[in-house]
């Protein structure tokens, strides 16, 4: 054959695919008329044979027993006809559309066949192979292209450049855009769109007076501001990358120290972070930040997904749960940032893609050295600090509990007197708080020796308190130099520790353990000789006590100053034999305390309940749930994905088929962990990838209009969508890369456009061309997120809480009892009335309302929310007992706000669940309603109409 | 119309993956809202509603279908077939003896001690002469209408996985359960209530919680709804201080908000679907409680299925099995019905897990589930239901024939375990593969969790593999790539 010499080239299947798809696409452009030369249409029509038949007909399938690859095998299989050619069975089967089974060419494709055949059907190839077609390129691994802006018939209207690629497409497809939305809907729309909150009643007066031509754009750059911004979209952002506060599966433990990531994510946006450094961070921000917590929480992108935490005494199982992990960090990693889908290659060569198994591995690589769990994210200097601050906060916790313990302790044997049994005078040990109280006596060892505990068990206590006849200060805790010794301890648990008897924390995670069943002692040298008088202990001293299995009953505390000779201070004589059954509930304490009592309860409460919340956010501070690294293991390319069959060892490397960047990221197999994740970093950012700015750009369009110029905005492969307006990607793609990759900018001139701004009313012309508004020829209304629903809801009753980061609310009750355990709240308290994304997003136990309004559990990555209308949203919305709550708060600030006249208080109700007053009309029904329903009925009424959801 | 452009994109390439037998189900699902929403939170009346355009009417099944409804009940913790249903003599003979190859064995926990023969005496039953442990009195008598898998294996051998795996076809959480794939497939058979219903034991949620009936990335219409008698639907009742008078009129009022906004916005099917529903959920607050009403049963029923027992957990579970078969008359497509809880301090306190005391876990829990459970088929059956309705009994995995290294418990084993499905379509009294001469590992028509699924979906008229639904670059099946219809077992 003597074809042009790029079709002679070794016979690589990228090669041919190359060549030949271009073919195809300029055949396509010819239409099939004669005008083209021999050697066009032979190409043409060979290139039709390798898109549509040589899969089976190929030289090693030779299905149905045809041949295809050249002429000569064509010929003597039988498919080309050499005598008469025109009668070739290939025509034949093509022309009745029998062949090729996925369904009948193109007529202009036929027409090619028959022009190539009339001219002798002559290959210009020497043999055609079958082509993997998932290496065929693919549209999104092509280099980013320049784009033209061109003329269009409304550009009259324009605003910036997107609204003329929006506008081409609609005059190329007979559609006109709508006329501009109304200021009260424009104003509620890009509200509700930046900062997930509805506008306030001032906000919506001074747009409204605000005649000025730069009124809107004051507007957005007053939103784009609001720290509410980054609030709404880090919520985005998050459900792109599954983030969620609990491990996920069977156990299910709460990661309390996740939040920190959360954080970060809401200041990214927030500071409008380039998105190249939102990348960077987040994959290796333990290297480029190092010891700034603030840039370290980063990496909580790579561990916020499910793992599995139940050990697994099988290598096969160990081996399966480590590539569970690796799978999750890289398939979200590539799928977040490049939109492709490389957990389908674990197993074999992706299907679809050109994402060769290997490159599954080399990928994952790059992570070896990432392993889910917490590390500490602050350097020495931030964390001495916040040691000291942690040290000040137990100790104030310590003596709040202790009080609270003493009150609770009084009000209890007012509750259960004190029997009048002779001899059985004290009262009976109980789990929470005990005092043994004894003549004055010098001592430097005192000793608490267990002798029988309630269940048998071995003793527990978690702590041991000394007082002197002063009774002013602890002199048993470590911090005032004292040291705790044991008979022995518990082994192989982390909660039971002999350190604990004198650290000044009480309840379970902070006790001791014998070894023994039903004895042990447990021992505190005060460093000094001391006059000693009391001891306190207790078994679980919590504020929610959980325990009371493993309670001494029988004892001796012992005091010694020389450490052998001991003499006995105090035992149980004389306590009643109602050992652990003494627990009255906290409501019953309650009632028998006296004011003052009471009061003080209140206030020792809400000093515990402060101190807790401070000590949390010290917690994550050090430490952050935000993944461990350590030395790369070797990577294997696994046979079939099962990982008892390791093959190839493999280096870090990126996507092999992207030809403008090269793909091995570090040569050596055992580079460090930090490089090689900084090397992947750096080639996902890098301007020359194909993939990352037009992602981000995608995602960013889909939040703002409902559906992105590619509809599947975490899938760019052959599986996904084709963009629905390619040159306005690429167009702003190229834009983003050029103008720093801000956010930011990128959002403002979106919600500038023209496009944007638009009425949403109906058109009919374009309800027949285009219902599903695909081209943007009108901007409907939209049912807004759960989260925002939630928010609005707070906003709308004026009860929203506006305190930002930190550690979450949670809307549910915790414990662990080896497995994790969630009970929905019935109650909703102040606490929970911040922003719907502080919620501890636990995974597995979700919230009625924001479950129904589908916000995703965060197990698998939701770049896309679902937007579904249910009975059970109704429900949720009418019955459930937040928003009945909010509806009343919202009634009461109706009537304060408005003053007593009914009216006046329905259109107050109206003005701030839908930001306008109601029309004439309206006020008779309204008012009428809330007389007869009243107020709060007719608040619930308004939080569930379609005007207040929809925005 | 091009609400089209936002269904997953026809495959070229690969012909087989694409669905269009569903592309109704997707369509509406997209759609989201508007007609398609509303007719999936399940509104439709009858199967093929009349009232929906003929191009969104379901297309063929691609078989007849045997069961037009689901009971699964699932055991959780990995109930031992060992001590119920698979019986091996030489497991008796040779207690107390090393299993071969054992010495080399490390199962979950670790390592494994000798055989050891279940505590409890086998017979047969019925006229197929099923052997069954003297565990399960009640269900032995049910044996004539059960057809048995005992062949079947897990990919995983940790509770939490596993269970996802037997309920969604994956060991990663967020994958759709069966449940919700099957009203994907057929949506709902009635018009107030839900058409996926989960009720867990009494004595908790199981082990992953709602990851058990979790619609995964399919639309939150296609979730299971937590149902038991004390609270059928969550927020079903009105608020405290209203009567259905007022909240008739609060309604009505909502109407009138709601027709008035959407006259100033056409062309937004979605406004006039929320309307519909809570018309729906109006219909919902009168129907759920009265589906949950137990008084109207015969003293006779509740005696049948033990409900009148003093022990609080078995009546639970009696009533519960009760609830499931007044679910299923009224119309629910699926019920997912648990028997067992989830892991507690102690190894199967709550559950099936009998790491440490086999003898002792399994008299607590046999006897909660074998009555009722049996009386469950019993009544199904006299009522005419079992004929197209498809029972499943399930659990995560199994048991090791061997006792766990210092204890009288048996660990995990995945090699192979037991099911068993009865009624629609399924063959009667009959056995199905099998595990070797200790009932270790399958060894005679090897099954997978995949199999199963493909059956169970053959039985509603459903090819497994022309199920699909786009999701993050697949289109995602019950099955993921594997699956054979396990046709032995057909009737």
């Amino acid at each position: 054959m003597n074809g042009p010499s790029h079709y002679n080239v070794a016979m690589r299947p990228g090669n041919v695919a190359l060549a030949i798809t271009s073919t195809l696409m300029v055949g396509a452009g010819f239409g099939g008329q004669g005008t083209a030369d021999k050697e066009t249409i032979s190409k043409q029509a060979v290139a039709i044979l390798q898109a549509n038949c040589i899969r089976c007909h190929d030289s090693s399938r030779k299905t149905a027993g045809i041949d295809l690859s050249t002429r000569a095998l064509s010929i003597s299989t039988t498919a080309l006809n050499d005598r008469d050619l025109a009668k070739s069975r290939l025509i034949q089967q093509v022309a009745s559309g029998q062949m090729p089974p996925t369904g009948r060419l193109s007529d202009a494709n036929i027409d090619i066949l028959r022009e190539w055949i009339s001219h002798g059907a002559s290959y210009p190839v020497e043999k055609l192979i079958a082509i993997n077609p998932a290496m065929m390129p693919l549209w999104s691994f092509q280099p980013v292209q320049p784009q033209v802006i061109r003329q269009t018939p409304f550009d009259k209207l324009a605003r910036n450049p997107i609204d003329h690629f929006v506008f081409e497409k609609l005059a190329s497809s007979g559609l006109h855009p709508s006329q501009p939305a109304d200021k009260l809907t424009l104003l509620r729309r890009v509200t509700v769109d930046l900062t997930g909150l509805p506008p306030t009643t001032q906000e919506i007066d001074s747009f409204v007076k605000d005649q000025s031509p730069k009124a809107y754009e004051k507007v957005v750059d007053r939103l784009l501001a609001s720290p509410a911004y980054g609030e709404r979209w880090a919520r985005h952002w998050l459900d792109v990358v599954r983030y969620g506060e609990s491990d996920g599966y069977e156990r299910n433990i709460l990661r309390p120290n996740a939040w920190p990531y959360r954080d970060y994510v809401i200041r990214a946006f927030n500071q409008d972070l380039p998105f190249t450094r939102f990348i960077t961070e987040q994959i290796a921000g333990d290297t480029i930040g190092k010891g700034d917590p603030n840039v370290e929480a980063a990496t909580g992108f790579l561990v916020a997904g499910i793992h599995d935490t139940v050990g697994n005494a099988t290598e096969e199982g160990t081996r399966q749960q480590r590539i569970s992990d690796l799978e999750d960090i890289t398939s979200t990693t590539c799928a977040s940032f490049l939109a492709i889908t490389v957990g389908c290659a674990r197993c074999h060569d992706h299907k679809f893609d050109p994402i060769p198994q290997r490159d599954f591995y080399r990928l994952a690589s790059s992570f070896a050295g990432v392993h889910f769990g917490e590390r500490t994210i602050a350097s020495g200097d931030v964390l001495s600090h916040t040691l000291f601050e942690k040290e000040k906060i137990a100790s104030q916790a310590f003596v709040a509990i202790n009080s609270l313990n003493e009150l609770d302790d009084s009000a209890r044997h007012r509750v259960i007197p004190t029997p009048a049994i002779p001899g059985k005078a004290r009262s009976a040990v109980n789990a929470r708080r005990n005092v043994d109280s004894f003549a004055p006596v010098v001592a430097r060892w005192v000793r608490f020796n267990v002798l029988a505990t309630r269940d048998g068990s071995e003793p527990c206590l978690d702590e041991l308190q000394v007082y002197g006849p002063d009774n002013q200060k602890d002199l048993a805790l470590a911090s005032n130099g004292a040291v705790a010794s044991a008979s022995s301890v518990y082994p192989g648990n982390e909660f039971h520790k002999i350190n604990h008897l004198n650290d000044g924390r009480l309840g379970n995670e902070y006790s001791w353990i014998s070894q023994t069943r039903g004895t042990g002692w447990a021992q505190i040298d005060l460093g000094k000789t001391q006059r000693i008088s009391r001891v306190v202990w207790s078994r679980d001293g919590a504020e929610i006590a959980r325990f009371d299995d493993r309670l001494p009953t029988a004892y001796r505390i012992e005091v010694s100053l020389d450490g052998k000779t001991w003499k006995t201070v105090s035992t149980e004589a004389g306590r009643s034999d109602r050992a652990g059954r003494d627990y009255v509930h906290p409501d019953a304490l309650i009632k028998v305390m006296n004011l003052a009592e009471r009061s003080r309860r209140v206030a020792l409460q809400k000093a515990l309940q402060d101190l807790t919340r401070k000590r949390e956010a010290l917690d994550a501070f050090g430490t952050a749930y935000a993944g461990q690294f350590t030395k790369p293991d070797p990577t294997f390319v696994l046979r079939r994905g099962d990982v008892m069959q390791r093959g190839e060892e493999v280096s870090p490397g990126a996507l092999s088929q992207i030809s403008s960047l090269p793909s091995n990221l570090c040569d050596a197999p055992d580079a460090p962990d930090t490089i090689r994740r900084q090397a992947l970093a750096s080639w996902i950012s890098n301007d020359k990838n194909p993939l990352t700015a037009r992602v981000i750009v995608n995602r960013i369009w889909q939040y703002h209009f409902g559906v992105g110029l590619v509809g599947t905005p975490s899938d760019f492969g052959r599986n996904g969508e084709k963009p629905s307006h390619p040159e306005l990607l690429d167009w702003l793609a190229n834009d983003f890369m050029t103008h720093g990759w801000r956010i930011k900018r990128l959002q403002k001139m979106i919600v500038l456009s023209y496009t944007f701004c638009q009425s949403g009313a109906a058109d009919s012309n374009g309800l027949k061309l285009d219902a599903g508004n695909r081209l943007l020829w009108r901007m409907p209304l939209h049912r807004m997120e759960a989260e925002s629903i939630r928010d609005a809801i707070l906003a709308t009753s004026g009860k929203l809480d506006r305190r930002m980061g930190g550690p979450g609310f949670r809307l549910f009750k915790y414990s662990e009892v080896n497995v994790a355990i969630y009970d929905p709240l019935d109650q909703y308290g102040p606490d929970t009335w911040r922003r719907s994304i502080y919620r501890v997003s636990a995974r597995s136990i979700r919230d009625d309302l924001l479950e129904n309004f589908d916000c995703p559990e965060n197990a698998q990555r939701a770049p896309k929310r679902e937007m579904t209308t249910t009975a059970l949203q109704a429900l949720s919305l009418l019955n459930g007992k937040f928003l009945v709550d909010q509806a009343h708060y919202f009634a009461n600030r109706v009537r304060s706000e408005a003053g007593p006249k009914l009216e006046a208080q329905t259109a107050r109700a109206f003005q701030l669940a839908f930001g306008r007053v109601p029309r004439p009309a309206e006020v008779k029904t309204a008012t009428n309603v809330a007389r007869k329903l009243g107020m709060p009925s007719f608040c619930r009424a308004l939080m569930n109409a379609n005007e207040f959801l929809y925005y | 119309m091009s609400s089209f452009t936002t269904k997953p994109p026809h495959v070229d390439l690969n012909p087989l993956t694409h669905d269009d037998f569903l592309s109704r189900r997707q369509f509406l699902s997209q759609m989201g809202t508007g007609l398609g929403g509303i007719a999936l939170a399940c509104l439709l009346a009858e199967e093929a509603s009349a009232s929906m355009q003929s191009e969104w009417a379901p297309r063929q099944l691609q078989y007849p279908a045997k069961a037009k409804r689901i009971i699964q009940i699932f055991c959780p913790g990995a109930v031992s077939q060992l001590d119920t249903f698979d019986y091996k003599p030489e497991l008796i003979l040779r207690h107390g003896q090393a299993m071969p190859g054992q010495e080399k064995l490390v199962t979950f926990q670790g390592g494994n001690g000798a055989l050891m023969k279940s505590p409890w005496g086998w017979k047969q039953h019925g006229q197929s002469g099923k052997w069954v442990s003297d565990l399960l009195p009640h269900l032995a008598g049910c044996v004539d209408d059960m057809a048995f898998i005992h062949s079947l294996t897990a990919k995983s051998n940790t509770h939490g996985p596993a269970m996802l795996q037997m309920n969604t076809g994956f060991i990663l959480e967020g994958f759709p359960s069966m449940g919700a794939w099957t009203t994907y497939a057929l949506g709902t058979l009635n018009k107030d209530l839900p058409a996926f219903v989960a009720i867990p034991d009494p004595r908790g949620m199981p082990p992953n919680g709602p990851a058990n009936w979790s619609a995964g990335f399919l639309p939150a219409t296609f979730q299971g709804t937590p149902f038991s008698n004390d609270q059928p639907i969550a927020n079903l009742k009105s608020p405290a201080g209203t009567d259905s008078k007022s909240e008739r009129e609060l309604r009505q009022y909502l109407e009138e908000l709601n027709q008035d906004h959407l006259k100033h916005h056409p062309g937004q099917s979605e406004l006039s679907a929320r309307i519909g529903a809570y018309e729906l959920a109006a219909r919902m607050q009168l129907s759920a409680p009265e589906a949950t009403d137990l008084s109207r049963e015969t003293p006779e029923t509740l005696k049948l299925y033990g409900a009148d027992s003093s022990d609080v957990i078995r009546a639970g579970y009696a009533k519960n099995c009760i609830l499931a078969r007044r679910l299923l008359e009224r119309g629910v497509r699926f019920v997912q019905l648990y028997c067992g809880a989830h892991a507690s301090a102690v190894d199967g306190n709550l559950n099936w897990d009998a790491h440490k005391t086999l003898k002792k876990d399994y008299e607590r829990h046999a006897p909660i589930m074998d009555q009722p459970t049996a009386a469950l088929l019993h009544d199904l059956k006299r009522r005419g239901l079992l004929e197209d309705t498809l029972v499943l009994w399930t659990t995560e995995f199994g048991r090791m024939p061997t006792h766990q290294t210092g204890s009288e418990g048996r660990d995990h084993n995945p090699m192979g375990f037991t099911a068993w499905m009865a009624g629609a379509g399924v063959k009667s009294g009959f056995s199905y593969g099998e595990t070797d001469e200790f009932g270790y590992q399958a060894v005679k028509d090897v099954c997978t969790i995949y199999d199963f699924h493909a059956t169970v979906l053959r039985l509603l008229g459903i090819d497994h593999k022309k199920l699909t639904y786009y999701h993050n670059g697949s289109f995602r099946r019950l099955t993921d790539v594997h699956g054979e219809v396990i046709t032995p077992l057909l009737a």
